[in-house]
């Protein structure tokens, strides 16, 4: 995935343009003593030399450990994006106050930097990204390991859902008066369409409930009580279903409904969790959190990190990805493809060529056999056109009365039924098919049911109604005399053509209200994804193998550290810079240069200490300090706060500060204080423990 | 091009089959020992493993193996595991039950069961069904003579087929000699089909044949078979047959084309009880009894002649009562000869375990494409209630509303136009309603057969119309079987029992007799009446069999 990195030019100007202290400090770790008056930018050439010096910056790598790869790889994946992506990203993993001190200990070591171009993000620093990012592995980050073997396809399919679609249309008195099916028709269900029972999980409340609550959330089941099978709304989903029906199908499983039930909004795109399943590689077998992550650095991308735990679990619940005892894996093939069937075989032979003979059969039985190489479009209208009666490798279905009824019901007429059953058959269909359609049809049409406003109209009223420019935009159908039909559920509309027709506005509609049906949001669109590139992310392999000799360096640099002769606080300080891994070899000891920071910690009835400790920090520029304290009659607490000032009271000195984090002010008497102990800010500002 | 194979197999152990596939016809061949065909509509046939197929094909040597084989061969996708596994499962259980005579029996009459597997004996011996007819002895089980067939149906219920290596009783031998000329002048030889059904009866004469059912289209001479089978056992038969006028139609058949002298041959019925080597019964005589509950007294005539053979004609219909007695005789050899294998109460198993399994089964329009039979043109005429029917109609309850539409009295007007339209043919015209079929021959001007006419006038009524003496006959459901009228080509369908497919594939069979041109097929249906939904029903079986139905409706307009 291409995302805009830093260039060194940001990298230096952020040295440049920062906190000159801690750059200081920095230099003057590194490179030795500053002699003044120095040049800023001059500094700043010195230490990207020092680091590209392959010595160095092995020796940099060598000191990373297996966490702070994994950070390093994050950073570089997420590239610029928001503070929180990365303790996002690294949730279940690491808590966020051991990110920041591993961020902390990065930006010291002069791995990350925080890019001021990209407002503050974090990333990998310039000089050190080419050697950093060779020894990184995106795969262990993932914790992918090769897939052993490739798992069952997704038992969501597109024949599923038109299958189930087709029962539910053709259904008779399926449902309970709660909305849900019978026994009967469930056992019917589940005989057309086993997958919808998990073989580890017999009960009907898994993949059934999901496919049902789909069916309800896309309004193709519309109704608690008493539910009625809505073919609009089922065309509705193909026609949105632009990349592919599985995925606008699944993903209406997660949905937002309006206050007054009117309306559902998708949580997650259809789009983007496609672009996410096929962003995710079938040769690899996730392990852990891994998938997560995965699918958080993936939808992060596109600024949908926050969907993470519903992309997720979409991908499970539907088998999209299945959960095994090595981690998660994803089938090969294509999801989206409606042809497949989860009881589909595999074509016999890779190479045989397409088939001439039309995947959709309808012979002189009325019986209409829908091949596995049919597609969405055929599934979908036989869906409509016949009623499933048996589902394996090939699907057979009826067409009959009741089947054709139904169809006539959803606005397909006759013409079309035979039209498109010929086309999909690729031939004339049988004489006695046609004659029953169009019979069919006269049957159905003997009896109409609407739906709308009826106008009763008698006299002059009646010639306004038949008339009046006003009505004709209507579209007013005569039932008989002095009865007139609007198509509408929308009474404005005909109130105001009835006053312009200039009749007298009825006071009150005679008759049931009709309702209204569930309006269906899509998810607001995501950012472009680049699946490929995503996935090629995972198919790097490291340039080159990690130095694994960063305890031996450690120790070399601790008998070199014996051997000098400095101040012993000056020996204490070398140390514990040796152990934060910012000493990178025995020349840095020798012209380390580090003025005092001061006390850091005090505690007790060391009252003179606990001052010092404050008045250091307030000089600093607010370091932050983490005090216990006991307030009157209380017990202990634990606070972390930002020093504003020490103001004298007459019980003594009183600490004013700022909770960290907060605007919240506090006030801390000394005396009170058990122990107080100053963080020291990073070079570059992070916030980390200090260690002694 | 390698289309990929003209089957597709799936799970649930049905086969369909391309009939459009450049090697149909192969696929065809290499399917019809192990599966069985369901439907063979135009384009996609199907056809399906049962263990019973299964089984059969077993018993004939072939094993898993070359089933498999043929299956991978012809198939456009990887067979389901599943359904190999199935077959191989299956085709393994048959051979660990053997049923052999019993060489240390007291008696002629027992056989022995021989069950090398424990754990299958012992689940045989936990059989509450099977406990009361098994003896266990080491090895086995004891089994009756008397108790062969249920044995084995219990078995095969079980899942638990039985090799039957027993002998079948010779029964006493009686010499059916076929002619090269039938007595009426016309040469007679055994069409291609035919040799086949009886060879794979016959079975070389191995252990485990000489029983089984040959499904052959209407027309397409399943008497002939039989006889054929007849001469091919060469011993005393016994043929049971669905009625008086059936009956005669056998005898008359073998005096025909065979050289069986007349004095060989008997009439076992209501009107007579002569018992012969060869002796044709009906199903109703056999299933006489004077009062419910009693023993049926003519079940002797299995029981005290040594028959060698036993034909069971039109066997879908075997009543009931008769698999008990059948089960009894399963030492004998038995045929079952049938059209059409679909039977209302679901017992098609029943008769495939006691009677036999399925031997021979060709498809209808396979024998229409090669001149066996006649090409038939089957036509739908919805024809509207009169108003004032249409009244009774809409207030009517169910039943009184498959009567009114039954009996739409423009029917007769139809039946005379079309009678009308086809002069040159001979015609049938059938009907359920015994008032309509009454007017019909009234306006048709033509004689009328029913159950209430006795045989003799039913025969000379027919004969009539074999002669020529008569162009149309109307006939009740007497002539729905069994009736062998060579020269009809036309029948007139004008009501029937509701949705029966048999009834209608029946029917159609009377007209299917090969002539030098088509028949034609109508069947009258009241517009937008339940009778639509019967006839939708109806249609089904030929259908199936790739039969289409033009229809047609003749609007109100045509009758004001």
């Amino acid at each position: 995935m291409e995302l805009k990195r830093p260039a060194v030019e940001d990298w230096r100007d952020a040295l440049v343009a920062g906190d000159t202290n801690s750059f200081l400090l920095l230099v003057r770790n590194y490179l030795g003593a500053v002699k003044t008056p120095y040049n800023k930018h001059e500094l700043v050439s010195r230490l990207e030399a020092f680091m590209q010096a392959p010595e160095n910056a092995a020796a940099i790598i060598g000191f990373l450990s297996d966490d702070e790869l994994a950070v390093v790889a994050a950073v570089e994946l997420l590239g610029p994006s928001a503070p929180t992506a990365l303790v996002e990203l690294f949730a279940y993993r690491m808590k966020p106050e051991t990110l920041d001190a591993v961020v902390a200990s990065l930006v010291d070591r002069l791995v990350l930097f925080r890019c001021p171009a990209a407002d503050y993000a974090l990333a990998v620093a310039p000089p050190l990204r080419d050697a950093a990012l060779a020894v990184v592995d995106f795969g262990r980050f993932f914790e992918t390991v090769p897939a052993k073997t490739a798992p069952e396809p997704a038992w969501l399919t597109g024949d599923l859902i038109c299958t189930v679609f087709s029962f539910l249309f053709h259904g008779r008195k399926q449902f309970r008066k709660n909305g849900l099916l019978t026994k009967k028709a469930q056992e019917a269900l589940v005989a057309l369409a086993p997958e919808l029972v998990h073989s580890q999980m017999p009960q009907l409340e898994t993949r059934y409930s999901d496919v049902m609550e789909c069916f309800r959330n896309t309004g193709v089941i519309e109704g608690v009580e008493d539910p009625s099978v809505n073919a609009d709304a089922f065309g509705a989903v193909f026609d949105r279903a632009d990349t592919g029906l599985v995925f606008e199908f699944a993903a209406a499983r997660h949905c937002e409904v309006s206050e007054d039930g009117s309306s559902r909004s998708f949580v997650v795109d259809a789009k983007l969790l496609r672009n996410v399943f096929e962003a995710i590689p079938s040769e690899v077998t996730f392990g852990g959190m891994g998938l997560w992550r995965y699918v958080k650095y993936v939808a992060t991308s596109c600024g949908c990190g926050q969907l993470t735990d519903f992309i997720v679990d979409l991908l499970v619940r539907f088998g999209f990805v299945h959960a095994t005892k090595q981690g998660y894996s994803k089938p090969s093939g294509d999801a989206s493809d409606a042809k497949r069937s989860a009881k589909t075989p595999k074509a016999k032979k890779a190479d045989a060529a397409p088939r001439a003979t039309p995947t959709v059969i309808v012979d002189g039985s009325h019986v209409v056999k829908v091949l596995p190489e049919a597609d969405d479009d055929a599934r979908r209208f036989v869906a409509v056109a016949a009623r499933p009666e048996r589902r394996d490798v090939v699907l057979s279905a009826i067409v009959d009365r009741d089947s054709a009824f139904d169809a006539f019901d959803a606005g397909i007429g006759a013409d079309t039924l035979s039209r498109r059953l010929a086309e999909l058959s690729g031939g004339p269909l049988p004489q006695s098919l046609l004659f029953s359609f169009e019979s069919w049809e006269k049957e159905y049409q003997s009896v109409r049911l609407y739906f709308g406003f009826t106008i009763v109209a008698k006299g002059p009223s009646a010639m306004a109604m038949e008339h009046s420019p006003a009505m004709k935009r209507l579209d007013v159908r005569k039932l008989g005399d002095g009865i007139y039909f609007v198509a509408t559920d929308a009474r404005a509309d005909i109130e105001s053509a009835l006053v312009k027709a200039g009749l007298r506005l009825p006071s009150r509609v005679t008759g049931a209200t009709p309702g209204s049906r569930v309006r269906v949001r899509k998810a607001a669109h995501p950012k472009a994804l680049d699946p490929a590139s995503c996935r090629a992310v995972l198919e790097a392999k490291p340039g080159k193998a990690r130095p694994n000799d960063g305890d031996r360096r450690i120790a070399a640099l601790h008998r070199a550290l014996k051997k000098l002769d400095r101040k012993d606080w000056e020996l204490r300080e070398l140390e514990a810079r040796i152990n934060k891994k910012i000493v990178l070899n025995e020349a840095q000891l020798k012209v380390a240069d580090f003025p005092s920071v001061g006390r850091l910690e005090a505690g007790s009835l060391d009252f003179l200490g606990k001052a010092r400790v404050a008045e250091d920090a307030i000089a600093s520029g607010g370091a932050e300090l983490d005090i216990q304290y006991k307030p009157k009659g209380g017990d202990v607490i634990r606070v972390l706060v930002v020093p504003v000032e020490l103001r004298k009271e007459t019980e003594g000195l009183v600490l004013v500060a700022r909770i960290s984090g907060t605007d919240k002010g506090i006030e801390i008497p000394i005396s009170a204080v058990s122990k107080i102990r100053r963080l020291r800010k990073g070079f570059f500002g992070d916030r980390r423990h200090e260690q002694h | 091009m390698d289309m990929g194979g003209p089957l597709i197999v799936q799970s649930d152990m049905t086969i369909l089959l391309d009939a459009h596939d450049p090697l149909f016809e192969e696929a065809r061949v290499a399917l019809s020992p192990f599966a069985v065909l369901e439907k063979s509509p135009e384009h996609m046939h199907t056809y399906r493993l049962t263990p019973l197929s299964l089984w059969n094909a077993a018993s004939a040597g072939l094993g898993a193996d070359a089933i498999e084989n043929a299956l991978a061969r012809f198939s456009r996708y990887e067979v389901p595991s599943g359904v190999i596994h199935a077959a191989r499962d299956f085709i393994a259980r048959f051979g660990t039950l053997v049923l052999h005579d019993d060489p240390d029996a007291d008696s002629t009459s027992e056989l022995f069961l021989e069950c090398a597997d424990p754990a299958v004996a012992a689940e045989i011996a936990a059989s509450r069904r099977l406990v009361k007819y098994l003896v266990p002895r080491p090895g086995g089980f004891g089994v009756l003579l008397a108790d062969r067939g249920t044995v084995k149906q219990e078995l095969i219920r079980l899942g638990r087929p039985v090799r039957d290596e027993a002998r079948l009783s010779p029964g006493d031998p009686f010499t059916v000699s076929l002619r090269d000329t039938a007595a009426s002048g016309s040469p007679f030889t055994l069409r291609p089909y035919q040799d086949d059904a009886v060879a794979a009866f016959m079975g070389g004469n191995t252990p485990g044949n000489g029983y089984g059912v040959i499904v052959l289209p209407c027309g397409s001479g399943k008497t002939v078979v039989g006889m054929a089978v007849m001469s091919a056992v060469g011993r005393k038969t016994l043929i049971v047959t669905t009625n008086i006028a059936a009956a005669h139609q056998w005898m008359d058949e073998l005096h025909d084309k065979t050289a069986v002298a007349h004095d060989d041959i008997g009439e076992y019925s209501g009107e007579r009880k002569i018992v012969k080597p060869i002796t044709v019964a009906t199903y109703q005589i056999l299933t006489w009894r004077q009062e419910k509950g009693e023993e049926f007294p003519h079940f002797d005539l299995f029981r005290k002649q040594k028959w060698g053979l036993v034909i069971f004609d039109e066997v879908h219909l075997l009543p009931a009562p008769v698999f008990r007695v059948v089960a009894e005789i399963q030492a004998v050899r038995r045929l079952g000869l049938t059209a059409t294998l679909v039977r209302e109460d679901g017992h098609e198993e029943d008769v495939f375990s006691l009677v036999g399994p399925k031997r021979c089964d060709v498809p209808w329009k396979e024998l229409e494409r090669r001149g066996f039979i006649a090409t038939a043109v089957c036509r739908e005429v919805r024809i509207p209630l009169p108003q004032r029917d249409q009244i009774r109609y809409a207030a009517a309850d169910q039943r009184a509303r498959i009567r009114i539409a039954a009996e739409n009295s423009r029917k007769v007007e139809a039946v005379l136009e079309l009678v009308e339209n086809h002069p040159e043919d001979r015609i049938l015209v059938i009907g359920q309603y015994l008032d309509q079929l009454g007017a019909l021959a009234q306006a048709l001007k033509a004689p009328l057969i029913t159950g209430k006419i006795p045989n003799p006038e039913r025969e000379r009524i027919y004969s009539d119309f074999k002669s020529g003496k008569e162009r149309i006959i109307v006939v009740s459901k007497v002539a729905n079987f069994a009736v062998d009228l060579p020269d009809a080509s036309m029948a007139i369908q004008t009501s029937g029992t509701f949705g029966s497919r048999q009834e209608e594939a029946q029917r159609l069979g009377r007209i299917l007799r090969p002539k030098k041109r088509n028949s034609y097929f109508y069947s009258l249906v009241s517009l937008y009446t339940i009778e639509e939904e019967f006839s939708s029903n109806r249609r089904r079986f030929l259908t199936e069999q790739g039969y289409r139905y033009a229809i047609e409706a003749w609007d109100e307009a045509e009758w004001n």
